[in-house]
């Protein structure tokens, strides 16, 4: 069994994308439509989270601030994977708990090499 | 400069319309812009594709003028999900940074509708089936995210110019049929080369 990654996006297109990338890369994947869907998602525990910043319901900021108290999660690294690249952002998500803040555009191999040095 | 990245609408492009008695803003190539009042986002496209999106629900809304980089389709951005050509990617970005706007400014994801213009088959040989691969693109986005297309008024041969009330979802449309003026032509072309330049790579932090 693969590891298991969540990965949040509310973008359709997106989750196919990055799912697809993942699942080639060899891992297993969750997907959640935006923040609050990806807390519903944490009785399980993961090896990496990987989100986008901008959703509905909850953002990602919000959604690391709740992984961050769950006893399954805590210790997952997250992967921010946004189109906002704002330094003020990237702090907001640093305190937060996020481990690495990818802008996009992303190549699929760029988010796996991300990956693969945090997971080994 | 490529703005793919930035709300960038600077000051010279916005104006007052006498005709619809609004304020108005001019969208360049590259551009895309949100409003949450009464504004209008005015644009001209000759192979350019632009997406205009509201939530219908409350009017948020906007538009955005963009082309994929047609050196690096290889045929290959007509499947959308090849997440491995650049253009894809440029063409994704350039969606997701309106749809994403929109949403911080207030609208919902299941509220929005989408209307799309532009593709035109124009001008010279080698810019001539740039407007198909761009109409396949942005239709196969929308029908991924379940976006409704509530107007497709694309391909053909006459470039257009389009106002767009986001608050209403009114669309005027102008066709503007072939001058000796090549002005949409140049601006286009040096868009596209821009484009073409473009890299679509990350840049990626590591918070240690």
């Amino acid at each position: 069994m693969g590891k298991k990654i969540l990965f949040v996006d509310d973008s359709a297109s997106m989750r196919q994308v990055v799912g697809i990338a993942l699942k080639n890369a060899g891992y297993e994947v969750t997907t959640a439509v935006d923040g609050q869907d990806g807390v519903s998602k944490l009785s399980e525990r993961f090896a990496a989270i990987v989100s986008d910043l901008n959703m509905p319901n909850m953002n990602g900021i919000e959604m690391i601030k709740a992984i961050k108290q769950d006893a399954n999660n805590k210790f997952a690294p997250i992967i921010m994977l946004t189109t906002e690249s704002s330094d003020e952002m990237k702090k907001q998500g640093q305190a937060a708990g996020a481990k690495v803040w990818i802008v996009k555009p992303f190549k699929p191999d760029q988010l796996i090499g991300v990956l693969k040095k945090l997971l080994g | 400069m490529v703005r793919i990245s930035d709300v960038t609408v600077k000051d010279e492009q916005l104006y007052w319309d006498h005709r619809f008695k609004r304020h108005a803003i001019k969208l360049l190539p590259g551009d895309f812009d949100v409003v949450d009042g009464d504004q209008m986002l005015v644009t001209v496209l000759g192979s350019c594709i632009a997406a205009c999106i509201r939530d219908n629900k409350n009017g948020i809304g906007g538009m955005n003028h963009f082309l994929l980089p047609t050196e690096k389709i290889n045929g290959r951005a007509k499947r959308y999900l090849d997440y491995e050509s650049e253009a894809t990617r440029y063409g994704d970005l350039a969606m997701e940074q309106l749809i994403n706007k929109i949403i911080a400014m207030g609208g919902k994801r299941e509220n929005l509708e989408a209307k799309i213009f532009g593709g035109a088959k124009m001008f010279t040989a080698s810019l001539s089936d740039i407007g198909s691969q761009n109409i396949a693109f942005v239709t196969e986005y929308l029908k991924i995210e379940k976006i409704l297309v509530a107007k497709n008024d694309t391909a053909g041969i006459n470039a257009r110019k389009v106002y767009y009330i986001p608050a209403t979802g009114d669309v005027f449309l102008k066709r503007i049929t072939r001058t000796n003026n090549n002005t949409i032509e140049l601006r286009e072309r040096r868009y596209m080369s821009e484009a073409n330049a473009a890299r679509t790579t990350a840049q990626i932090s590591f918070f240690d």
